[in-house]
């Protein structure tokens, strides 16, 4: 049973919120102008139909606080109590308190809140409030007005005014007064005194300019100009951004007792009217007639008990409604809204939407007509007046579309509270500044634009600005302003904060990536400052000192960036030191209507969202290879899996097979796919109506549009189109997986081309991002890994099928050395040979592997007796101590990288680190590992680019079931056995290693290093060695055996990270390090 | 107006709890919208009935069950349509001069019911509905809430609830 106040409690529930939106904003201008009776009435009578509707529906504890607050105010204003901001700060204590209240009856539960320590609190403030206890106390930001001196003027001045009239010229003093709260005073009274000098002679300016600056206290001024225009054209030119009141005096001469005296008018009435209006007024009159002109706003009345946005509104014209028409500074035009639905609004278009399509049906009409008669005028009349009314439904459709558009006006006046009170709590002076509050966006951009403004606001707060004191040493006003601005600016809306705090530190930022290894310093060096800023969207990312409950935690900045992109926004960056920071949102116009490209299958037409887009291609039959059964093209040595819509959608294609194809090349994430369709129809801007309105979400759409003749297209939903592509390959290949071993084997030159992406190319960024994206991968295998494992186990029964025979064998058969190596590779790499050619071939692998057998023997004695293994190693390959100490330092680089990655991936700190570097000859892998007979379990990763090898993770079987444990985050010795997640984690882990190490070397060496695909090898020792070498065929002379050591909590694991590369190329390598370092 | 609990009522003689209807089972009358669908006459309880259309152009909707015809623009408003000849398990018909879409309302979606032809509107009092029985051929019981007698004619009444009309469920698999 949920809790209910009964018949009236919805209305209760929208006026309480009404009224607390009012005080909020009431309360605020109170701590500003805490004089202000005007303001005070407000707060009273609000407070007080608080009191009165809560005792009304029984919520007698809230209407007792709203009683006791109600006291307080009653002191504010007989002026027994002064409001400090101890007041105003329960005051809204009491604001939060009775929104929690209302919230919990607003969801059905019975309110619980304790309010008495807050009442006693209301009581305690009520008294230290006093004025008799305060004595003497001044609101801090209230300056006392200085006394204005009399005018009097030095006899060279009278003799000029008396000559300026008796040329008929008029003498005008004014007196403006500078609102008090105004920065820099004096500028403002140079500001006026240039304008007046254009329209007369300026007699007399004081206090002087030095005075006033020297002074900021004094806020009113007086010139007294000598001038032939008009009163009005004095007003106009003293009237400046932040003058409060302007009063002008005509000065004359009287002839008094035989003498001229000056005497001083009364005050000139200015008619403020047109000329008024274009003036330079903006804060004030002008923007809210514009707002009253304009600012129709709709909200969605489904969530009117929670919604913020409803109340804005309502106080947004409250507000101006309430405020008295005749007070001088906030003269406010009645702003007319509208609350209407979004579905009411919706319902209209849907018709107007109708009416455009009905109207295409005169067009036909006026065709026939063309045809059949003869009457040139009722023609021509005809088509006046059906060209008019599409012109009008037109109009209305694009009308109806701006209702949509809401005024950022409330989401940004929401910010007032919040930097107030952050900035009270960081003890820190900033003033909010709120421009283009008319600016308006898109419904659904201005619900959720709130959140990522929120946090850019908190930066700016806590990090962003100074301290006061900081900012009187660097010459910057003690008040720190933040502003808020919205504009449009061609079809996008631009949403700025900035602040004029210390601005982004690139050195910090700079040194908190190299600390968290995303980039290289290096890789920085060459970086713009604003590709360096985009690190801060990166999760986790933070500068920040010291975290605070408000910021630090480096989360908002990527949430900021997540939400803006949802909204197909971006987000940038402009910063300078010491001088502030703005961030700029830019958002589309709306986002009701989108382009799509509009595709057909047969007679049914389809649309595919552009921002989906990433082009379109046409190829040809030809181009098309299947892979395990799937159609894969090779666009620009990328491998793109094809999926054609019509099988999709369950229809029959209209392509005859020597058309053209059409493929759009569509992609999300990392993920792309090729579309087959029979036809491009080319570019549209589609409006997007929901399937489940009326039905269901279907499968693969994204929703529907109407066309301009009324006729349906279904628009395609990417996202589960790709995830369906993969999915399907993964099923197929878990089928038929046995079958293809059978039928084929893989091309490895295939391999290549799908691991084409050139990871040196992508900016440090990208790459970070790549690193995220292989989460995606490792939680569902792409079809890269599904090729990979039906790759490996064929490869893991013929090693073991190899071993077995082998052994049998034992060192009987002795083949032609020179036949050796080129068979070994054909065997591997060429799929579609013939079976009797297979037998060929295994035989002489077989007799291949004794004879390295035999060699290893031979070798393992022979290293065994040299003794230093160093210094032989250097010898031969030229390599020092130091240069080893180089490869371990670049290693560990790389194994830093690859920890960051893995960390962020598995969401789990995960460190590793390369303690020991060893280069030893191929043979001496054994010894440092163990028996020979020993099951391991290794991933290898092969080398390509201008360096030849491969890269091993070699695990004891043990410390492999260890290490999936940790990755997986099971109990320790869960893992008994290798699984296909097993499989999948540690290949995935070596992926990760073995890019991150082998991109450091690239970037290192200055070579182009890529990894293949990992391939996986559970055996003994023996053969898993074995399998390398014949895998890679490559002449292994000597390997780098990278001790190394996975932490994560307390745990330790240590695996062996192995680097067999080409003699050749770890020469090269080397070198390369050398002539880098 | 749940015309399920209505007959119910009736049937049960709770009828007079329900507040408004003071009058007997006797005086309250239901009007129903009919078609034919081969030689049998269904109903459509008139309340729910939004509009009925000509047949219009049709637009695919792929991945979807066999019954779901596709959708239609009906002033804006994309709603799909229920083959009803296939939903109810009966081969496919053919697409004429007659044949209809009548445009419920049920659960507060729209769907569009393609019919043969719309045959009559008719009115039955509630004593002359029956609960549904086994006795009527062709269509599951899900599928209705019960059956009118008017003059010498069966009238099978339609349950439109929108599981019944949309969902790929059970039921409708064991039919087809």
């Amino acid at each position: 049973m949920t809790f209910s106040l009964g018949e009236y409690q919805d209305i209760f529930l929208e006026e309480a919120d009404e009224l607390l939106q009012e005080l909020n904003k009431n309360v605020l201008e109170l701590e500003r102008n805490p004089d202000d009776e005007e303001i005070i009435n407000n707060i009273f009578r609000a407070a007080h139909s608080l009191k009165s509707s809560a005792a009304f529906v029984g919520l007698n504890d809230l209407s007792d606080l709203a009683h006791r607050l109600e006291n307080l105010l009653q002191g504010i204003r007989d002026k027994t109590n002064v409001v400090t901001p101890d007041v105003v700060d329960v005051i809204f204590k009491c604001f939060d308190m009775i929104s929690e209240v209302i919230e919990l009856v607003a969801s059905g539960v019975e309110p619980h809140q304790d309010l008495k320590p807050l009442q006693e609190r209301i009581n305690e403030v009520n008294e230290l409030s006093r004025k008799e206890k305060l004595g003497d106390y001044k609101p801090e930001r209230k300056q006392p007005p200085k006394e204005i001196v009399k005018t009097t003027f030095t006899s060279s001045e009278v003799s000029s005014l008396k000559e300026a009239l008796a040329q008929g010229k008029d003498v005008i003093e004014a007196t403006i007064t500078i609102e008090p709260s105004a920065q820099m005073k004096w500028v403002k009274s140079q500001l006026i005194s240039t304008n007046l000098e254009r329209i007369g002679d300026i007699l007399k300016i004081f206090p002087s300019l030095e005075e006033m600056s020297a002074d900021s206290n004094i806020n009113v001024f007086k010139i007294v100009i000598i001038t032939d225009s008009q009163a009005e054209q004095v007003y106009k030119n003293c009237d400046i951004d932040q003058i409060e009141k302007i009063e002008l005096r005509r000065i004359t001469t009287v002839k008094k007792d035989g003498k001229e005296a000056i005497k001083l008018g009364a005050p000139i009435e200015i008619e403020l009217t047109k000329s008024f209006a274009n003036g330079n007024n903006e804060n004030r009159e002008q923007s809210y007639a514009s707002a009253s002109s304009n600012s129709y706003s709709f909200t969605d009345d489904s969530d009117s008990s929670s919604g913020d946005e409803d109340s804005d509104i309502n106080i947004f014209e409250r507000r101006k409604n309430d405020l008295p028409v005749d007070h001088d500074r906030r003269k406010t035009p009645m702003l007319k809204t509208v609350k209407v639905s979004i579905d009411k609004l919706d319902l209209l278009l849907n018709n107007v939407g109708e009416l455009v399509i009905a109207n295409s049906g005169f067009y036909r009409l006026y065709e026939e007509l063309r045809k059949y008669s003869n009457n040139k005028t009722l023609i021509t009349e005809f088509k006046n007046r059906m060209e008019q009314m599409s012109r009008i439904a037109k109009d209305l459709q694009t009308g109806i579309m701006k209702t949509r558009m809401v005024p950022i006006g409330q989401v940004f006046s929401r910010f007032n509270r919040l930097v107030r009170d952050l900035a009270r709590e960081h003890k820190k002076n900033v003033e909010l500044i709120i421009k283009g509050e008319d600016t308006e966006l898109d419904k659904k951009v201005i619900d959720v634009i709130g959140e990522p403004l929120l946090h850019l606001i908190r930066n700016a707060v806590d990090h962003g600005v100074e301290p006061a004191e900081e900012r009187v040493k660097l010459g910057k006003p003690e008040v720190a302003t933040i502003t808020l601005n919205a504009y449009q600016g061609g079809n996008q809306i631009f949403v700025e904060i900035s602040d004029d705090g210390r601005g982004l530190d690139v050195d910090a930022i700079k040194k908190k990536v190299i600390e968290k290894n995303l980039a290289t310093p290096e890789a920085l060096a060459n970086m713009d400052d604003s590709d360096i800023y985009n690190f801060i969207f990166i999760p986790g990312f933070s500068t920040a000192k010291v975290i605070t409950d408000i910021s630090g935690r480096g989360v908002g900045m990527n949430v900021v960036k997540e939400i803006v992109n949802e909204l197909n926004g971006t987000v940038s960056i402009e910063t300078e030191k010491g001088m502030g920071t703005r961030f700029i949102l830019t958002f589309p116009l709306t986002l009701a209507i989108i382009p799509a490209i509009m595709v057909k299958v047969r007679r049914e037409v389809y649309a595919i969202p552009l921002s989906d887009v990433i082009e379109t291609i046409k190829i040809s039959n030809t181009d098309i290879a299947t892979i395990e059964g799937h159609e894969v093209i090779n666009l620009r040595g990328e491998i793109l899996s094809l999926l054609r819509l019509n099988e999709f959608i369950g229809i029959k294609s209209a392509l005859k097979p020597d058309d053209k194809i059409p493929v759009v090349v569509v992609g999300f994430g990392n993920r792309k796919i090729g579309l087959i369709v029979d036809s491009l129809e080319g570019k549209m801007e589609i409006v997007i109506k929901s399937l489940e309105q009326n039905y269901t979400t279907v499968e693969g759409l994204a929703g529907a549009s109407i066309l301009g003749d009324g006729s349906i297209c279904l628009i395609l939903d990417i996202q589960t189109m790709i995830n369906r592509v993969i999915s399907q390959q993964e099923k197929l290949s878990q089928e038929e997986r046995e079958k293809l071993i059978a039928d084929r084997l893989v091309d490895s030159a295939d391999y290549e081309d799908m691991e084409e992406e050139d990871y040196s190319s992508m900016s440090k960024l990208d790459k970070q991002f790549a690193a995220e994206e292989l989460k995606l991968q490792s939680e569902k295998p792409n079809y890269i890994s599904d090729v990979i494992v039906f790759d490996d186990e064929k490869n893991i029964e013929e090693e073991k099928e190899a071993l077995a025979e082998d052994e049998e064998l034992s060192e009987e058969k002795i083949q032609d050395n020179e036949e050796m190596a080129p068979s070994v590779s054909s065997q591997v790499s060429s799929g579609d040979e013939k079976i009797e050619e297979d037998e060929e071939i295994e035989e002489k692998v077989k007799g291949a592997l004794s004879e390295f057998k035999e060699e290893l023997k031979q070798n393992i004695a022979r290293s065994l007796s040299i003794g230093d293994f160093d210094s032989h190693i250097g010898d031969e390959l030229g390599i020092s101590k130091e240069d080893i100490n180089d490869f371990s330092i670049i290693s560990n680089i790389g194994a830093a990288n690859a920890a960051e990655s893995l960390s962020k991936i598995l969401s789990k700190r995960i460190d590793l680190s390369i303690p020991e570097v060893r280069f030893t000859p191929v043979e001496k892998i054994p010894d440092f590992l163990g028996g020979l007979n020993e099951p391991y379990i290794g991933v290898m990763l092969g080398i390509e680019g201008e360096m030849n090898g491969t890269l091993l993770l070699l695990l004891k079987e043990q410390t492999g079931f260890d290490l999936i444990d940790m990755l997986y985050g099971y109990k320790n010795q869960s893992t008994k056995e290798l699984s296909e997640d097993g499989i999948s984690a540690l290949k995935e882990l070596t992926n990760i290693i073995g890019s991150s190490i082998l991109n450091v070397y690239a970037e290192k060496s200055n070579m182009i290093v890529k990894p293949n695909v990992p391939v996986f090898v559970h055996d003994f020792l023996q053969a898993v060695i074995d399998s390398v070498l014949v895998m890679h065929n490559i002449e292994h002379d000597y390997a780098v055996v990278m001790e190394t050591a996975f932490f994560f909590e307390d745990e330790q694991i240590i695996g062996n990270l192995m680097l067999l590369p080409e003699t050749e190329s770890l020469k090269l390598l080397v070198k390369g390090f050398k002539s880098n370092v | 107006m749940d015309l399920n609990k209505v007959i119910k009522n009736a049937k049960t003689s709770e009828i007079q709890d329900i507040g408004a209807s003071e009058q007997s089972a006797e005086n309250v009358e239901i009007q129903l919208v009919s078609f034919m669908l081969d030689d049998v006459e269904y109903g459509v309880d008139i309340l729910q009935v939004h509009e009925i259309l000509r047949y219009p152009e049709i637009t695919r909707l792929p991945n979807t069950p066999k019954f779901i015809k596709g959708v239609i623009n009906l002033r804006g408003n994309v709603i799909p349509v229920v083959d009803v000849r296939i939903r109810f398990g009966f081969p496919k018909g053919k697409i004429t001069d007659l044949t209809r879409i009548i445009v419920v309302e049920t659960s507060g979606k729209q769907v569009g019911l393609l019919v043969d032809n719309v045959y009559q509107v008719v009115r039955i009092p509630l004593a002359n509905v029956d609960p549904p029985s086994e006795l009527i051929t062709g269509v599951s019981e899900d599928f209705i809430t019960g059956i009118g007698r008017f003059q010498d004619r069966l009238i099978v009444i339609l349950n439109m609830s929108l599981s019944i009309l949309l969902e790929d469920s059970e039921v409708a698999k064991t039919i087809n």
